[in-house]
């Protein structure tokens, strides 16, 4: 009885850690179409409002949740405060909080962080082309990421069931 | 905010630092000028001053502190609010204005499109001029200004820097909030420069009075019609009229029954006179009070004040 109870432990605890794992690149997903949403608002309040940086911070508070919504308020507190650091600086070393809290890859925060690294001091067109270049690459990514959705949720899912039926029988 | 925090949070932290240790009244402070590799200048109190590492002033430019890129361009930044595309407008005309009021002046090279500047790139030299509202200081003035409970046209004629605007904003709050049994009237003020109202976000930061409506950023000529048609003004205040299209507004303006003050650059009315375009205004008398402005003993000095036929009404002996 005890050797059951065991094996049906390890069997559900492997699948949940798929499931988990599987649902990462879910949240992925979900994430990236968060930022493009987030980038779209920001791209329309500069072409058509020229809408100060930290103003578009403000905006951003209002308009998102969870840790965006976080990023933000810290961005707007920083900018507010005029320590004396750069845009990008500031943009920069605040992406810890979407690396620590979001399931985005390094390369989705990497791409983020060169959007930052150009906000700010270019003109409005130029400003108008960098989003718009950025949200190119940013539904490659999603696209990409939603092809591979499909396969790695079952992929993952497949791994957790069977690495426990594995353990088990090993175990045995 | 404490005018020297207000004023130290557009620098680069390493001019912060100097220009923090600056033992002055910033009430007396006109102009900060930054030019990449030269000495810091600023002028308080109508005298020029080199700045050395210590924070004092000196008049020794070879012991000043030299100002790097690097500084111009955080200071760029910080005066942008971060967003230097949002002030794009204000870059073609060669100016920004900022929180507080002050109008920070830049130069650079500029950058043209089918003959027309289109922006200022490699921005190497700044003049931040110090917004200072003196309340009360056109006290003197008001009384020729008014007759019969009605303002009259007014031209305020002063050179650069000897505080036409300041006085013109003075006028301005004092028409709108009333004065000594005079009521109020509604004032609309085109704003184009953003010197008068010094609006930030479309709010004024300075006191223009309670009864006054400030077009900002708006070229002089169809703000005046603007204000006509939309708030109904009983006066209409401008700053550095000048272009024939100004002429032309004022002319609508006057014919509409709104009463006009204006400023523009000049030493007398004969230099005024001198000016094909500002010409035809003296000769026709369209001004019923020319107030001469210099900078003989203070900033905001009212020379004299003449009426339409060049009478004199005042005249200050200092």
């Amino acid at each position: 009885m005890i050797k059951v109870t065991g094996a049906l432990v390890i069997i559900f605890s492997c699948t949940y850690i798929g499931i988990n794992i599987s649902n990462k690149y879910r949240q992925r997903v979900k994430e990236l179409l968060e930022i493009k949403r987030i980038v779209g608002i920001m791209l329309g309040e500069i072409r058509y409002s020229l809408t100060p940086i930290p103003n578009i911070f403000q905006i951003m508070i209002d308009k998102t949740d969870g840790v965006f919504k976080k990023y933000f308020i810290v961005m707007d507190a920083e900018v507010s405060d005029y320590s004396g650091l750069a845009l990008k600086d500031i943009w920069n070393n605040n992406l810890k909080i979407l690396k620590d809290n979001t399931c985005l890859n390094s390369n989705d925060i990497e791409l983020f962080s060169m959007l930052g690294n150009n906000l700010g001091f270019l003109d409005k067109q130029m400003q108008i082309d960098t989003i718009n270049l950025y949200i190119e690459q940013l539904s490659d990514q999603i696209i990409e990421s939603k092809a591979a959705l499909k396969d790695k949720t079952r992929l993952f899912s497949s791994l957790g069931v069977l690495g426990g039926i594995l353990i088990v029988i090993v175990l045995i | 905010m404490d005018k020297k925090l207000e004023l130290l949070k557009i620098f680069s932290i390493g001019l912060r630092e100097v220009l923090g240790k600056l033992d002055i009244e910033y009430d007396k402070l006109q102009e900060i000028r930054l030019r990449v590799n030269e000495p810091l200048i600023v002028i308080y109190d109508n005298k020029e001053y080199f700045v050395n590492n210590n924070g004092d002033l000196i008049f020794d430019y070879e012991k000043a502190l030299i100002v790097k890129l690097k500084d111009v361009r955080e200071t760029l930044e910080f005066i942008s609010n971060y967003s230097l595309y949002a002030y794009e407008d204000e870059i073609r005309q060669g100016f920004i204005t900022i929180q507080g009021g002050h109008r920070i002046g830049i130069a650079g090279k500029v950058i043209l499109e089918n003959g027309k500047i289109k922006s200022v790139k490699y921005i190497s030299f700044i003049n931040i001029r110090l917004s200072h509202q003196i309340i009360g200081c056109a006290d003197i003035i008001l009384p020729f200004l008014i007759k019969q409970a009605s303002v009259l046209h007014t031209l305020i004629i002063s050179p650069p820097r000897c505080g036409k605007t300041t006085i013109l904003r003075d006028i301005i709050r004092f028409i709108s909030n009333g004065f000594d049994g005079f009521k109020g009237l509604t004032v609309g003020v085109v704003d184009e420069r953003s010197e008068i109202g010094a609006c930030y976000l479309g709010t004024p930061q300075n006191d223009l009075g309670i009864r006054t409506d400030v077009l900002d950023c708006c070229p002089k000529s169809e703000g005046m019609i603007m204000l006509l048609r939309s708030m109904s003004p009983a006066v209409i205040a401008v700053d550095e009229i000048g272009g024939r299209d100004d002429i032309e507004a004022i002319e609508y303006v006057i014919n509409c029954g709104c009463k006009l003050i204006a400023t523009v650059h000049g030493n007398s009315i004969d230099d005024i006179k001198s000016k094909p375009i500002l010409r035809r205004l003296v000769e026709e008398r369209i001004f019923e009070r020319y107030v001469v402005m210099n900078n003989k003993g203070r900033i905001g000095n009212v020379e004299s004040i003449f009426d339409s036929q060049g009478n004199q009404l005042y005249m200050n002996k200092v």
